[in-house]
């Protein structure tokens, strides 16, 4: 078996030292309200240890057509600040978890518009009136957070609030993207216009989603850092109805960091032609029973199922929520995935072969360079991905907190990478896919090869599981009869369990962008894997709405 | 009933408005033949097995092209403009006595539906022809006939076991309309007017003793295309322009101050004057200061209280006004009744009582444009339902006559009198009149309120002047307070802005902190004279009905026309909630 991956890395070199740019204006104007605030705070009974501004201007872009007309059009620029004020120690803060709560009623000043030109005066009077609401709230939360502490049980994790970090100085180079609407707009509604003539495709959409912006962060430890954010997706929808009321539905996306690099015309258009054979061969095909046997995963399904199943799992700080099940807590230098797999997370790599990687960036929101991590070594646990906030036996960031402006960063992923040790051509895999069916007394087994995204449970109160939602599956057989398309199943099953049953992983790589929500909101990422083959999976039956199809056939 | 006299014909060519788009791709007649096809094919064919097919079938396309900017201290914060379509379906199964409606479908509002009528409200794409509406079309209409059948099935079910007392037709009749009420205005210069509130905002610039403040405008034009199963179709143009600067400080002690500088029309065009509107944004911020320094009231004042121009408006519109729109009691699954507050139905079973001095009449009256020059907010020709819009007497020298309804009819208002907005019921322009004998020149009032005051051997009496409007308490203001405005949010009182103690020698002194205690709809019997001049208030009426249940707008822009007002007694306090603490910081100073 060939390791035929040529993994050609384009990787960015992000020069910390000698920055090309300095200080924009508006870190001038921001700094003194800062040092303000720090210097006057000191005296106060619980003075401020670290206060920090994001700034974001934003460049959002959302076209939209249906059936060859404009759907939607939404272009939208703003300039927003979020404010993070700690009171307390690293070692104990105001963003302690508060236990035993069902909801933490805490006030937060949320999102601050700032004006788009950099007037001192309007602005330091924004930020002094944000600030001081802020700091208010936070004296507020320690409160509340100190007495927490004294009335419940001696903590599990005892590791700090917040991980004490070298200042890091920081101004990429790039510029906020303004994408041709006058060209997308043909471009969406000529794609669009191609579902017009089936009427069995009850909705449809062809969109442009860009997403374009500066991200200043300033912070009283001294940490100065400018980023660029891009990236754009055309998506393309459609779904339909079976007669026995299964919605089903198909995509295709496509992300690139700049509106040219994103593929022809041409290309989409063909991507269609298959989406709709596709949509028209899953309304008609069989539905799957319940199983239970051998499957294979492709690349990119294998990515989304490492991202729900194992990624939000790697997140560091999840591990210190008493309330969450803490899958990998005390796995580290454990085996959790068989010898020969390798799970990266790498920020800094930009492209695999051609593809971009939409995790990509520099420097994280908290103003920590992007690392590349290894979590998964030879099959072996090495460490979780971590933003400013500690667990126990990880006291620094690995350049992993994240967020999208509103919200206060958490550990989130960025490129999730699946490796191999060891692969083979992804058809042998299909035979020994028959092999282990056959050895387990199953006329089947089955090969998933578009999902849509899933769910997966990390709390303790409810069972431990994940739910994936594949689009696109088929029905391998034992006897060699021609494979089959299905649908109506959902793959299930514990975490742990499943990751022991990986048994291979193909020569090839695939790679899913998409954008994952959290708590701190939306923030682009990818998930690349090979195709991997599972002894032992568990589908289930699919929700099914109980709406009938339309009464009246379309107009 | 006022005649009113419609363009019948549709006009093709001249449908596109210059500057605000609101023609889409299609043609109007495009847009309402592919309507009607989609209704007529419905009406005779759309029935699931055994279920009744539909009787009445509306449908609503709404297309919006909203512009809005904001400003602080002379910069931009926000600029935004955004074109949505909406498309909402309703279906009625079973008949005018008994249909899907007036009921709560409990399970639906769990699953995040749409409740009472099936009704749909959907975004379709902003651009439109003949085929990608009819497609919209079959696929709402198919959802809501389902609902709609589903819910009346329901409801038949949960009937079975009671004794209906009243039993009210669920929908009125109405005589079919067809209409056009399209308006083409000039092209609006929206740079000219960003400039605009980029120098009322920097006014503030002079005040740095106020922590934040905000200036906003929003110019939201709306056109509708209806076509009902009856008959009924219109096309309809409605505007909407708003100017909006607000303010906020805390005096020593923290008491927090606010002002709001609001103007409301239908055009930009109708909007004060550049110099206008500085003149209104320095005067609040100039009311600011000296409320920052003035006194509040020591202990709670009872007497009589003249309430003049924008309060006197403002307290009708948010105590007496809510009580004039009739308001159906919803059944529903489990015999749980919805209905409005005690706040706001206290005249639904009054109709022939008094609820006036025998003095004063109240009317409302659509179909005026403007009034005494002033551009009218609450005005229309069709209402939503394709209803023409009516003059309505609800008080009658004192006497409750009827409530402003749409097509749900309640016991005593049995037919729609045109008052269907915004998927709510709503004044439009309310007028409050007084008999010759006890209008009285503003002089006159004051004597005779001074009067009353030495008679009732007061040490001094009360005017107030401003009120706070509480719609942009909780939006604009809200915002820029950071949630500090909740000090004046209180159940039962209104709090003020401009009151002022008056002594018996005509000397006025500006109060701080204090609201109207216990003001309820009949505490306006105890009115004893008014001005003989009227003030005439745009604003944006909170929706009575909640909107939640109907999808209905939380606002509707409307008009309230009343003199001064001199009641007999009130009672006004300061406020007593505790206070938020002052910043710990003084506001920044920027060296130029």
């Amino acid at each position: 078996m060939i390791y035929a991956i040529i993994i050609s890395l384009v990787l960015f070199i992000s020069n910390f030292d000698a920055s090309a740019q300095t200080q924009s204006k508006l870190i001038q104007i921001v700094k003194p309200e800062l040092q303000r605030y720090m210097d006057s705070l000191k005296t106060q009974p619980t003075p401020p240890y670290y206060i920090s501004y994001y700034i974001a201007d934003n460049r959002n872009i959302n076209i939209s057509s249906i059936n060859g007309v404009l759907d939607n059009k939404i272009i939208d620029s703003s300039r927003s600040l979020d404010i993070q004020v700690r009171v307390g120690d690293y070692k104990f803060d105001n963003t302690h978890i508060i236990r035993g709560t069902s909801y933490d009623y805490s006030p937060s000043v949320g999102q601050i518009e700032l004006p788009f030109n950099d007037d001192e005066q309007t602005i330091r009077n924004i930020i002094w009136l944000a600030t001081d609401k802020a700091y208010k709230n936070a004296i507020e939360r320690y409160e509340k957070a100190l007495t927490n502490a004294k009335v419940k049980v001696k903590e599990e994790d005892t590791s700090a609030d917040f991980t004490r970090e070298q200042p890091v100085k920081f101004y990429g180079k790039g510029n906020i993207i303004t994408p041709n609407v006058d060209k997308i707009i043909p471009l969406l509604n000529t794609l669009s216009k191609k579902f017009e003539s089936y009427p069995w495709i009850y909705s449809s959409n062809v969109s442009f989603r860009g997403n374009s912006r500066k991200k200043t962060l300033i912070t009283s430890e001294g940490t100065e850092t400018e980023t660029y954010e891009n990236y754009f997706y055309i998506y393309v929808n459609a779904s339909t109805k079976t007669d026995d009321g299964m919605d089903i539905p198909l995509y295709k996306s496509y992300f690139s960091f700049s509106p040219d690099s994103l593929p022809s015309a041409d290309i989409i258009s063909k991507d269609i032609d298959q989406l709709i054979s596709l949509l028209d061969g899953l309304r008609k095909a069989p539905l799957a029973e319940t199983f239970t046997g051998p499957a294979m995963l492709s690349g990119s399904a294998a990515g989304v199922f490492f991202h729900e199943i194992f990624g939000h799992r790697i997140e560091g700080y999840r591990e210190k929520n008493p309330e969450a099940a803490q899958t990998f807590k005390k796995m580290v230098g454990q085996k959790v995935l068989p010898s020969f797999l390798n799970v990266i997370s790498d920020p800094k790599r930009k492209y695999i072969d051609h593809t971009p990687l939409a995790g990509y960036y520099e420097v994280d929101d908290e103003g920590v360079p992007a690392q590349k991590v290894d979590v998964v070594k030879n099959g072996i646990f090495k460490s979780f991905l971590m933003s400013r906030t500690p667990i126990e036996g990880f006291d620094h960031s690995n350049g992993h907190g994240r967020k999208s402006p509103g919200y206060a960063p958490v550990t989130r992923q960025s490129n999730l990478i699946v490796l191999a040790d060891s692969t083979m051509p992804v058809e042998n895999m299909k035979n020994k896919l028959r092999q282990i069916a056959k050895e387990q007394g199953k006329d089947y087994g089955l090969y998933f090869i578009v999902v849509e995204g899933g769910f997966t449970i990390i709390q303790r109160t409810i069972p431990n599981s994940f739910n994936v939602m594949p689009l696109v599956v088929y029905k391998v057989y034992v006897d060699g009869k021609p494979d089959e398309l299905v649908r109506g199943v959902d793959l299930i099953g514990t975490p742990l369990t499943t990751f022991a049953n990986i048994v291979a992983a193909g020569n090839d790589m695939e790679t899913f962008n998409g954008v994952c929500g959290a708590e701190s909101g939306w923030v682009p990422v990818s998930a690349s894997s090979p195709t991997l083959l599972v002894s032992r999976i568990e589908v289930q039956k699919k929700y099914v709405s109980q709406s009938k199809p339309p009464i009246l056939p379309a107009p | 009933m006022k005649k009113i006299l419609f363009l019948i014909a549709f006009i093709i060519s001249s449908f596109s408005l210059s500057a605000q788009n609101l023609s889409v791709a299609a043609k109007p007649n495009e847009i309402l033949r592919a309507m009607h096809d989609e209704l007529n094919r419905s009406m005779s064919d759309l029935k699931l097995e055994s279920l009744e097919r539909p009787y009445f079938i509306e449908y609503t396309l709404t297309i919006t092209d909203k512009f809005n900017a904001n400003a602080k201290l002379g910069n931009l914060t926000e600029k935004h403009n955004r074109k949505i379509a909406e498309l909402s379906v309703k279906v009625r199964v079973g008949s005018y006595e008994r249909d899907n409606s007036n009921f709560m479908d409990l399970s639906s509002l769990f699953s995040g539906g749409i409740i009472d009528i099936s009704s749909l409200g959907n975004q379709v794409p902003i651009d439109m022809n003949y085929k990608v509406l009819r497609r919209e079309l079959w696929l709402a209409t198919d959802a809501a006939y389902k609902s709609a059948a589903e819910t009346y099935s329901k409801k038949l079910a949960s009937l079975k076991n009671i004794i209906q007392k009243d039993t009210i037709p669920d929908f009125a009749k109405a005589k079919p309309f067809k209409g056009v009420d399209t308006i083409i205005i000039e092209k609006i210069d929206f740079d000219k007017i960003t400039n605009e509130i980029l120098e009322t905002s920097a006014i503030f610039r002079n005040y740095p003793q106020i922590y934040s403040s905000n200036v906003s405008f929003e110019f939201i034009p709306v056109r509708t295309y209806y076509v009902n199963s009856e008959g009924t179709e219109y096309i309809k143009d409605e505007f909407f322009t708003g100017f909006e600067a607000v303010a906020y400080m805390q005096a020593d002690k923290g008491t927090p101050v606010v002002e709001h500088y609001n103007a409301y029309a239908r055009f930009p065009k109708d909007l004060p004057s550049l110099d206008s509107l500085k003149k209104g944004v320095d005067a609040i911020a100039k009311n600011m200061m000296r409320l920052a320094s003035a006194p509040t009231l020591e202990e709670s004042y009872n007497g009589p209280v003249l309430v003049e121009g924008q309060a006197a408006c403002e307290v009708f519109a948010q105590v007496f006004v809510p009580n004039l729109i009739a308001q159906r009691e919803q059944s529903s699954e489990g015999r749980f009744s919805f209905g409005g507050s005690d706040k706001t139905n206290l005249f639904q079973k009054k109709i022939g009582g008094r609820v006036l001095p025998e003095f004063l009449s109240v009317k409302d009256d659509p179909s005026l444009n403007t009034f005494q020059g002033v551009p009218l907010l609450g005005y229309y020709k069709i209402d939503d339902e394709g209803v023409p819009a009516q003059t309505v007497n609800l008080v009658v020298n004192g006497y409750l006559k009827t409530l402003l309804n749409n097509r749900t009819p309640i016991k005593r208002v049995l037919e729609s009198n045109g008052h269907a907005r915004d998927g709510s019921i709503m004044i439009s322009n309310l007028f409050i009149t007084s008999t010759q004998d006890k209008a009285m020149p503003q002089k006159d009032l004051k004597k005779k309120f001074l009067d009353l005051v030495k008679q009732r051997e007061l040490p001094y009496g009360i005017i107030i002047r401003k009120v706070i409007d509480k719609n942009i308490l909780s939006t604009s203001l809200s915002k820029i307070t950071f949630g500090n405005t909740s000090y004046f949010m209180k159940q039962n009182a209104i709090p003020l802005l401009q009151a002022y103690k008056v002594y018996p020698d005509g000397k006025e002194e500006l109060l701080k902190n204090i609201e109207i205690n216990s003001l309820t709809a009949q505490s306006f019997k105890d009115i004893i004279n008014v001005g003989n001049k009227l003030y005439i208030l745009n604003y944006l009426a909170p929706t009575v009905i909640q909107s939640f249940s109907f999808g209905s707008a939380g606002y509707i822009g409307s008009s309230i026309i009343a003199p001064d007002l001199l009641f007999e007694d009130m009672e006004i306090n300061s406020n007593d909630k505790d206070t938020p603490k002052l910043p710990f910081l003084a506001p920044p100073v920027v060296n130029k």
